[in-house]
């Protein structure tokens, strides 16, 4: 019915008539695209972090502890109620230690599928990797209920907070592009695109892993 | 231009589809969006305001958010825009008849109300819905220059006033961001290449319906206590703002998913979808323009994403980011917006320059003069663009060691748009020019495009920034930069690709009309500016001193000649667009693809695979010919 040579031609009506190979370098690139655009908003929360860190507007970078009923005001010290405390570092280095397991078991995964084309050792190893990704999520989820700040406490607390909402949005999504692949995996309707879509995933992986463990890194060693 | 393969086809369009092809697609519309995106909305609202609420400081700045973040879900849950990716998530492929179905085959006029794939069908939709922005933008300009008609004028409270000065702004970037890469990047570029479609169709609706979803948000700013911080929401005001904020907010950060959305796709298309034989070479330079344009969108973008992001968290939760008296700094907010402003004026322009280049060539009956250097001026310009951003702050105090250094990049940048001036008049230079109403546009464009750029050095000098900055002077710059060259460039895009868009030719009559109220009404209303300017008035402020009167009386008749102006070009699109003379395939012999196929374009475009072999604009050299894919195979 289509127009389309099957082998070379790009379809309107979503690619159903592609070549896996066409529709794959499409997804490649689109991918490291996405990941560049992504790679500015990383780099500006990083920015954020020493830039507020290094001005330490009114000394208030971790020298204040507000809350609603008295707010910080003027930070020349008689509002300083206390040193905001650090967040614990294993928490943080947990989380990006999960995370870094879990892209070492969706990479495990793609060799897996490349070399032995073996379905059912791939769908263990991303099975692993989801589990290893979801403890991941559950330990910042704990971190949230265990911080020794809140929102309202200055800078450092700012910025930690938002790393971790960062972080949690990139988990979340990459939560659902493993669940996916696994479910695909797992019923067989990725059939010939399984290894492609297993080497898009596991790039994003990694970076997720990367920019997580650097987030972790900076909010651990230069509060 | 192009060859053709033997093989042929029926027409998809004539494809009979399956009873329930599509699926869920065959229930949703815009409509079924509204309503998703209301009920989830107001489902957002009671469990916010029940559970949220608690919090004395920050309860209805959660409320609005959760609000409006649950109807932006929700119309898009409306009108289909997640089907795909849970249907991947369940692991159900589209079969090629629900892919058919969501590309419009059958459905007739409904698929401009629904979530349709078809990149002709999308660029209609951005059309239309640029048009209205362009509306809304303009009705609250006039109402800015009627404010301004007298100096102690009480027809806007100053509260009101600063609201539409910052929504209009806004809208009108919005609008500007996408009034030549959602229409004519969408609907003609793909066929420029000779693809089927843009790389990925279901991003492609994606992309419109999200922006589409944002619009209500920016709207409803005015019901919320308005946004009197201005289009940059610089803090502490965005911080001291009413509730609206977070509207505002939320569109923003809607909008530049899918800017994302749209720049990913349009560089994957040109770098992946090309005809056989289209080499880089042989782009058309309208394609290097929306290519450069969308990869520069996707390294501004995420800074805007993450300033309002941040400005909301401070809002919502009581972060501490660029509250100074909590400890962050306004400078922060103020370096992430430019590092997304500056670059996004690019984004807005370089589209229509390249626009303009591309129909110079086809008017001028020349090849584009010094072609590559255009192409390098482009590239120029969006790599100078993102090292400038701080001129933008020569007045706030950020970084002084840092204003020379910014200062030579901001002019340097003045070098690669002069080359690509150098190489529009080029093409012009001793052409058989054909002077129809796309011309008339570009030599608008011209005009008004070297007072822009000039006026924008002075503000790029250091000591003359510290009188200009605060001033009208500044609003006329951007003015004769954005509308004047970005907008016209537009509308010259407008005339030329009408007929393939729509099968009819605009009226020339009335169009020509519409062209002299515009440029006439241009001149007046920022003449006007940069004579406020000059006097020394303030920008932004609803009131002013008595001597600035005569300057502002002429601004705003200039604006009122303008708008008039933009009215009866609408009404040109509109009735043309009903009952206009019919178009052929190719009303302006044009040599670039999207010509040489049928009009009405079919689905996916070519009834044939095109094979290129020469070069677009060889209009010297190669004659066209009957072999060109044009009404015959119809």
């Amino acid at each position: 019915m289509t127009l389309i040579d099957e082998q070379h031609g790009a379809s309107a009506t979503g690619g159903h008539h592609e070549s896996v190979e066409d529709r794959d370098l499409k997804e490649r690139i689109a991918l490291w695209l996405f990941i560049a655009g992504d790679g500015v908003f990383f780099l500006l929360q990083v920015f954020s972090w020493f830039y507020l860190k290094g001005l330490n507007v009114h000394g208030m970078w971790r020298g204040a502890a507000c809350s609603v009923s008295a707010a910080c005001t003027l930070g020349d010290g008689s509002d300083l109620t206390h040193i905001v405390p650090k967040a614990a570092s294993w928490h943080s280095l947990t989380v990006a230690g999960l995370v870094i397991l879990s892209a070492a078991c969706i990479w495990q995964a793609e060799v897996r599928a490349r070399k032995e084309q073996n379905r059912g050792e791939t769908v263990a190893w991303v099975s692993l990797g989801l589990v290893t990704l979801i403890a991941g999520i559950a330990v910042l989820c704990l971190q949230f209920t265990a911080l020794p700040f809140k929102t309202i406490s200055g800078t450092y607390a700012s910025v930690f907070i938002f790393f971790m909402g960062s972080v949690i949005a990139h988990l979340c999504l990459t939560l659902f592009i493993g669940l996916a692949v696994w479910n695909r995996l797992r019923r067989g309707s990725a059939n010939l695109k399984w290894q492609l879509q297993l080497r898009l995933a596991r790039v994003w992986w990694v970076w997720v892993a990367f920019s997580g463990a650097v987030l972790a890194l900076v909010s651990t060693y230069f509060a | 231009m192009t060859t053709t393969q033997s093989a042929s086809a029926p027409l998809l369009e004539d494809t009979i589809l399956e009873p329930k092809a599509g699926g869920l697609y065959r229930h949703q519309h815009a409509g079924t969006g509204l309503l998703v995106g209301i009920a989830l909305g107001f489902i957002g609202w009671l469990l916010s305001t029940s559970f949220l609420q608690s919090n004395e400081s920050f309860g209805s700045d959660m409320t609005t958010t959760v609000t409006m973040v649950s109807w932006v879900i929700g119309f898009n849950i409306g009108v289909g825009s997640f089907n795909a990716p849970i249907r991947w998530l369940l692991g159900h492929d589209q079969t090629h008849h629900d892919e058919l179905y969501a590309a419009g085959v059958g459905q007739g006029w409904k698929r401009y109300f629904k979530f349709c794939t078809d990149h002709k069908v999308v660029g209609t939709q951005y059309l239309v819905l640029v048009m209205v922005l362009f509306g809304v933008g303009g009705t609250l300009a006039m109402m800015i220059r009627t404010q301004l008609l007298s100096p102690h004028s009480t027809f806007l409270s100053p509260e009101t006033y600063n609201s539409i000065v910052s929504i209009h702004g806004m809208v009108m970037i919005i609008a500007t961001i996408i009034m030549v890469s959602g229409p004519f990047a969408n609907f003609v570029m793909p066929i420029m290449i000779g693809a089927k479609d843009m790389a990925f169709p279901r991003l492609n609706a994606l992309s419109f319906w999200t922006v589409v979803s944002a619009v209500p948000c920016l709207l409803a700013t005015f019901f919320l206590g308005g946004v009197p911080a201005g289009w940059t929401t610089y803090a502490p005001l965005s911080a001291q703002a009413p509730i609206a904020m977070d509207a505002f907010a939320i569109t923003i950060i809607t909008f530049v998913v899918s800017v994302t959305v749209a720049g990913i796709n349009t560089v994957v298309t040109i770098l992946t979808m090309r005809a056989k034989g289209m080499t880089f070479g042989r782009l058309p330079i309208f394609t290097w323009g929306s290519m450069i344009g969308g990869a520069l969108g996707l390294y501004a973008m995420p800074a805007f994403l993450i300033a309002q992001s941040a400005l909301i968290t401070d809002r919502v939760t009581g972060t501490s980011f660029f509250v100074a008296a909590q400890g962050g700094t306004g400078w922060l907010y103020e370096n992430m917006f430019w590092i997304m402003g500056h670059p996004e004026v690019y984004v807005i322009l370089i589209p229509p320059v390249a626009a303009v280049l591309e129909i110079t060539t086809v008017f001028a009956r020349k090849p584009l003069f010094a072609s590559k250097v255009a192409i390098g001026g482009m590239v120029g310009i969006a790599g100078l663009s993102i090292m400038v951003w701080a001129h933008h702050m020569f007045t706030t105090g950020w970084a002084p060691n840092l204003g020379g250094p910014f200062m030579l990049t901001t002019e340097l940048i003045s070098i690669p748009t002069g080359i690509i001036f150098l190489c529009l008049i080029g093409t012009l230079w001793r052409g058989q020019i054909w002077t129809r109403l796309p011309m008339f546009f570009v030599y608008l464009f011209l005009w008004n495009f070297i007072i822009g750029g000039v006026t924008g050095i002075y503000l790029s000098d250091l000591p003359a920034d510290q009188y200009f900055h605060g001033n009208m002077f500044v609003t006329a710059h951007f003015h004769y930069t954005l509308l004047g060259g970005a907008m016209i460039g537009a509308a010259a895009a407008v005339c030329f690709w009408f007929p393939k868009m729509t099968t009819r030719m605009l009226n020339e009559r009335v169009g020509k009309v519409s062209f002299w109220m515009i440029a006439i009404g241009i001149q007046i209303t920022y003449y006007g500016q940069f004579l406020e300017g000059f006097e020394g008035m303030p920008r932004r402020v609803a009131n002013y001193d008595p001597q600035f009167l005569h300057a502002n009386l002429i601004s705003s008749a200039g604006a009122y000649l303008l708008m008039a102006g933009w009215v009866v070009m609408a009404y040109n699109i509109v009735s043309s667009w009903r009952s206009g003379e019919m178009a052929g395939a190719n009303p302006w012999g044009s040599k670039t693809l999207e010509w040489q196929v049928p009009t009405p374009v079919p689905l996916e475009n070519f009834l044939v695979e095109p094979i290129v072999v020469a070069d677009a604009y060889g209009y010297g050299e190669t004659p066209q010919t009957s072999t060109q894919l044009g009404e015959g195979h119809r």
